[in-house]
């Protein structure tokens, strides 16, 4: 009997006080040497051609004054998350992006250096954008405070947005799993029926929210420069 | 959440940062190989000299 939701994850096992759970972050690594065989694979040519859309798609929204590889770092953001929201689908894997401890640690380094590479070069600009274009002037000092709280609660916002979307499947799937041994035979057949709607549910989730978590910091770049 | 307790955040920040300039690392030199057999007949298609990703 679980006492609590999250015992299966229960550290038993930690080396300097970060439990062996957190290593399942890298386990999307070991997918990715497939795409160093000599020989073109499917693998290789499939995952070219999601990032080479991504590379696209981010390039316009970076727009003309974004230095020439910037669309990489947020690239291979999307498929950090990727591989660690897929993986952490799967049964006895620890979900490591449904914790604030990674999605904080990715969106904060990424925020500040976005804020300081903006305050710094372009200041005028930045200041500009704490007003929207059309606002009445008896709003605008309204608009500079919701403006720079909006901006500063950025990356709690980002990192909440993943954990969350993640936790919530998970915690689904957890709260209907354990009615499972209190049901009669014949509704145990509806459970798994939904258990496997909701699963295919969390594997798009997973797929959306690492899009999600790309794009939104792709778009708060662009707003630096 | 009993895991979420005794958390060194910044020993584990940067295990995380370590694993996502792994992953970026491994992007980066992820490439199609092109054949070159198959562009013989249009020869005009420049080819790529530089086997990494251009950006």
């Amino acid at each position: 009997m679980m006492t609590n939701l999250f015992s299966v994850f229960d550290p038993t096992t930690n080396l300097l006080n970060i439990s062996f759970n957190w290593l399942s972050t890298i386990l999307g690594l070991l997918f990715l040497p497939y795409y160093f065989w000599l020989i073109p694979n499917r693998h290789m040519i499939f995952w070219n051609l999601i990032l080479n859309k991504l590379h696209n798609e981010f390039k316009t929204l970076l727009g003309k004054n974004s230095f020439n590889g910037s669309t990489f770092i947020f690239i291979s953001l999307f498929s950090f998350i990727l591989f660690n929201n897929l993986l952490g689908i799967f049964p006895y894997i620890f979900t490591s992006t449904s914790h604030l401890n990674l999605t904080l640690s990715i969106s904060l380094p990424l925020w500040l250096s976005f804020m300081f590479f903006g305050w710094i070069n372009n200041t005028q600009h930045m200041f500009s954008h704490l007003i929207p274009q059309g606002t009445p002037n008896i709003l605008m000092p309204f608009m500079v405070l919701i403006e720079t709280i909006s901006n500063i609660i950025r990356p709690g916002t980002l990192a909440v947005r993943l954990t969350a979307n993640m936790i919530a499947g998970h915690l689904l799937m957890t709260l209907l799993g354990n009615t499972g041994p209190n049901f009669p035979t014949i509704l145990i057949f509806i459970l798994i029926f939904i258990q496997i709607l909701l699963l295919i549910l969390e594997s798009a989730v997973a797929i959306i929210q690492s899009y999600v978590i790309a794009i939104l910091s792709t778009l708060y770049s662009s707003e630096v420069n | 959440m009993p895991q979420m307790m005794p958390l060194n955040w910044i020993l584990s920040f940067f295990f995380f940062i370590m694993i996502f300039i792994l992953f970026n690392i491994m992007n980066y030199y992820s490439y199609n190989m092109k054949n070159k057999k198959l562009n013989n007949e249009n020869k005009k298609i420049k080819q790529n000299k530089n086997f990494y990703w251009k950006w």
